[in-house]
């Protein structure tokens, strides 16, 4: 890959980049802050001699690249800023080999649906997810990635893919059935979820 | 990234409880049939649920896109840091890495190395080809099945207005192909509005397979007045279906336990495009859309 083809296409992926750090930082200032130092790392000669594309099989490539930067770029900010960084390190604790959840998914009968009712409902949820579920969400609902990219970006096993990736369902699908009118207008059945 | 080992980067092959089953299979990581053993009466609403959520969920998240001004802050870093001096070892480490694709010293070096090259290539194209005999048709109709059963079910899902709705997050055809080519590592080529064809929209999917997937949808008018919906699901090629570049194929649904439905695959430019279309479509109509599309139209034998 020639150099102008390198930075061409670490740019293209700008605006995913930017979407990831916003989510993480909720905040549009430390968010630009955040994608400014992933670029800066990018770029620096001995971070771009360990790039390697992935493409092949996990067809991820530069983006998957830049948000893992981004990824541990955020989550060493973390670490370093808490003094007690209690949920980033059982976070990272989760093994491969935990108990897939078992709870299946609620019943959605669409023939009551109140998209902005939703929208509104699930926001919320969303924002008051710690960062690690909002990441993962993410990556699975917005850009598409398969349990194995997502792996492959923050380095860990597809098992804790699939559960982190069902607690923040879980969480969000909690918050709309804890709402009486969210319950309402979207058909949910309690006893069912 | 590579510390994981291979093994905890596969689905397992059993042992997953109902739960992880119905969502794997929702979002294209499993084929429909794992769901067999424990399928019962709420199985498709629990899997609607599943999708509708991602849906959702794509559609709140997906707002923000990077300030001008911080489009324009990170382009100067990047310049910064590439006229600092020692930069050069980057400039080096890329046009290291872009000889050892373009030249290949590695055929440039002595005739016992070469000879030593064909031997092993030799030895690992019967390997390679034993292999394809035995596991690569069946891994590509497994993959014919698991595609076509989920693209089906996705186009049938969004007929409905409030399920499209929804989904596709990108409401003109311009804005879906200028946010989705990054995201599919290549510019999707898809029909234009267009006198008789309608952009319905298009958004995030999660087609079987590996890569990014996304789904266009569009009503087409037919020459009796009426009018049908076609979808378009587009993903990063990676030889699942070894196919011709540029040709269509036309899938066999009946052996993939599917009726009612025209489902044509073709490759191009390193994007998988797969159309969808009802039983209200004419055969006619898909090859005139392909034609639109230039692609070649199936032969007979070009049946999956």
């Amino acid at each position: 890959m020639e150099r102008n083809e390198f930075e061409k296409s670490a740019l293209e992926h700008l605006d995913a980049v930017y979407r990831m750090a916003f989510h993480l930082a909720r905040n549009s200032e430390l968010a630009e802050d955040l994608v400014q130092e992933v670029y800066a790392r990018a770029f620096r000669p001995n971070a771009i001699e360990r790039f390697e594309d992935n493409s092949p099989d996990g067809g991820g490539g530069m983006r998957a690249w830049l948000f893992a930067i981004c990824h541990n770029v955020f989550f060493s900010k973390i670490k370093r800023e808490a003094r007690q960084p209690t949920a980033v390190e059982n976070f990272f604790e989760e093994s491969s080999t935990e108990r897939q959840p078992d709870e299946p998914p609620p019943q959605w009968d669409g023939e009551r649906l109140d998209f902005e009712q939703i929208d509104s409902t699930l926001k919320d949820a969303i924002e008051e997810l710690k960062p690690e579920y909002r990441e993962i969400l993410l990556m699975w609902g917005v850009e598409g990635l398969k349990y194995r990219e997502i792996a492959a970006i923050l380095d860990v096993p597809i098992g804790t893919v699939m559960s982190r990736l069902h607690r923040a369902r879980k969480i969000i699908a909690d918050r709309l059935l804890a709402d009486d009118e969210a319950v309402a207008n979207l058909g949910l059945r309690r006893d069912e979820a | 990234m590579n510390q994981t080992n291979a093994d905890n980067q596969k689905l397992p092959d059993d042992g997953l409880s109902p739960g992880a089953l119905l969502r794997a299979v929702a979002d294209g990581e499993l084929p429909a049939d794992r769901l067999d053993p424990v399928r019962d009466d709420s199985t498709d609403r629990r899997l609607a649920f599943e999708r509708s959520l991602r849906d959702a969920t794509a559609r709140v998240m997906d707002g923000p896109r990077a300030p001008e001004g911080l489009r324009r802050k990170v382009a100067e870093t990047v310049a910064e840091i590439a006229a600092e001096p020692g930069h050069d070892r980057l400039a080096r480490a890329l046009e290291a890495r872009a000889d050892e694709t373009r030249s290949r010293s590695f055929w440039g070096g002595r005739m016992v190395a070469a000879l030593a090259a064909v031997l092993v290539l030799t030895v690992a194209g019967v390997f390679v080809s034993r292999t394809i005999q035995a596991s690569g048709p069946r891994d590509m109709l497994a993959y014919r099945t698991d595609l076509a059963t989920f693209v089906s079910a996705e186009h049938t899902r969004t007929l409905d207005d409030r399920v499209a709705t929804r989904k596709y997050i990108y409401s003109t055809v311009g804005d879906a192909v200028r946010k989705l080519t990054p995201t599919l590592h290549g510019k999707p080529e898809v029909l234009p509005n267009d006198d008789g064809v309608s952009f319905r929209g298009a958004g995030p999917c999660g087609v079987p397979g590996v890569g990014p997937s996304c789904h266009f949808q569009y009503v087409i008018a037919k020459p009796d007045g009426t009018t049908s919906t076609v979808s378009i699901f587009i993903k990063q090629d990676h030889n699942e279906l070894d196919l011709e570049e540029n040709t269509a194929y036309r899938i066999k649904t009946d052996e993939c336990g599917l009726s009612g439905y025209e489902i044509l695959v073709w490759r191009r430019g390193g994007l998988l495009y797969t159309l969808v279309a009802g039983d209200d479509f004419p055969q006619s109509a898909c090859l005139d859309l392909l034609a639109e599309l230039r692609v070649a139209r199936p032969d007979p034998d070009h049946e999956l």
